[in-house]
């Protein structure tokens, strides 16, 4: 479905992104994946991926520094020699209630969720309208739709992905570049990993399909954003959460 | 000057579909049919053509005024 594309993935060492990366490569695209720092994991995910027999390459930046995505994006150009797909996945959570966050857990959750996006985006952006195409899926998250205590910040930084997917489409859509973003429920991640069954069972009460998703949930719907199946859809928000919110 | 206000009109001409006699150089890029999308467009063509790098402001509104900044700017 992805044959001769080139696949950029932010935060694509694990979860959701890992997931989206596999697929990917699953279905012949080459892909570059952009971490913040180099280690096991990445290592290891390059390694399963290239065993797909498909270019897979790791990358170093962070997403909410605007000059290190710029950098990063011109040396995937350069040596992929186009980018098709843009997956801004890379996310982070600090939940608090709002009366006790702090300013740190403020900014970095909106600088890495939100000015990430928009960063990465912005660095890819001439590559696409000098390709005359583009194609951009936004990891944006159901909470970002429904509100969530304890996550005023993540829920604002996802809210703000939504915005940006729709005004990014309106912008650009005339010089054939999609914009697109995934809303995804209770995803069973690292991220999720770290609540007490207690709170998942509570979770699990909320989703009409009773249960948590898997990343390939996730996965599944980027590999339709991403290829020409998709072709005359844009601006759109899909929710992946097993009817959370309804 | 005069060259570099030549290249860009024809560059602009070819990307409209039109004769370069067409586009008037003192007219501004919406006069000539250009949206703000576009002129982005060919920001980056006129930069690969002429090899510089272009900042646009909302000054420099028509192709002589382009040409006078890539003159001003040039091997930067």
């Amino acid at each position: 479905m992805l044959k001769e594309k080139v696949a950029v993935i932010t935060g694509g060492s694990r979860g959701i992104g890992r997931c989206i990366a596999k697929k990917f490569a699953q279905n012949h695209a080459n892909v570059a994946l952009i971490a913040t720092k180099d280690g096991e994991e990445i290592r290891n995910a390059v390694k399963e991926l290239s065993s797909l027999g498909i270019t897979a390459k790791a990358y170093f930046a962070n997403v909410a520094d605007m000059d290190e995505m710029e950098n990063v994006a011109a040396s995937i150009i350069k040596d992929f020699g186009r980018v098709d797909v843009l997956v801004n996945n890379a996310g982070i959570t600090k939940d608090n209630l709002l009366m006790s966050m702090k300013r740190d857990e403020i900014d970095a959750v909106i600088d890495v969720n939100l000015k990430g996006c928009m960063y990465s985006t912005k660095a890819f952006l001439r590559n696409f309208l000098k390709q005359k195409s583009g194609n951009v899926i936004n990891i944006s998250s159901v909470v970002g739709m429904m509100g969530n205590k304890g996550q005023t910040n993540y829920s604002a930084s996802k809210a703000g992905i939504i915005g940006f997917t729709k005004s990014l489409a309106k912008e650009y859509g005339k010089k054939n570049l999609r914009a697109n973003a995934i809303a995804p429920g209770y995803i069973e991640t690292s991220m999720t990993e770290v609540l007490s069954d207690e709170v998942k069972d509570a979770i699990k009460k909320e989703i009409v399909l009773g249960r948590l998703g898997k990343p390939e949930d996730v996965a599944d719907l980027a590999l339709f954003l991403a290829s020409d199946m998709s072709s005359y859809i844009t601006g759109e928000v899909i929710k992946v959460d097993g009817g959370m919110y309804v | 000057m005069e060259n570099v206000t030549e290249k860009i009109t024809n560059v602009i001409a070819e990307y409209l579909d039109k004769d370069p006699s067409e586009i008037v150089a003192t007219n501004t890029f919406t006069q000539n049919g250009l949206d703000s999308l576009d002129i982005m467009e060919l920001v980056m063509q006129i930069e690969e053509e002429l090899d510089c790098k272009i900042e646009l402001s909302q000054e420099i509104n028509t192709i002589e005024k382009l040409a006078q900044y890539v003159e001003a700017h040039k091997g930067e």
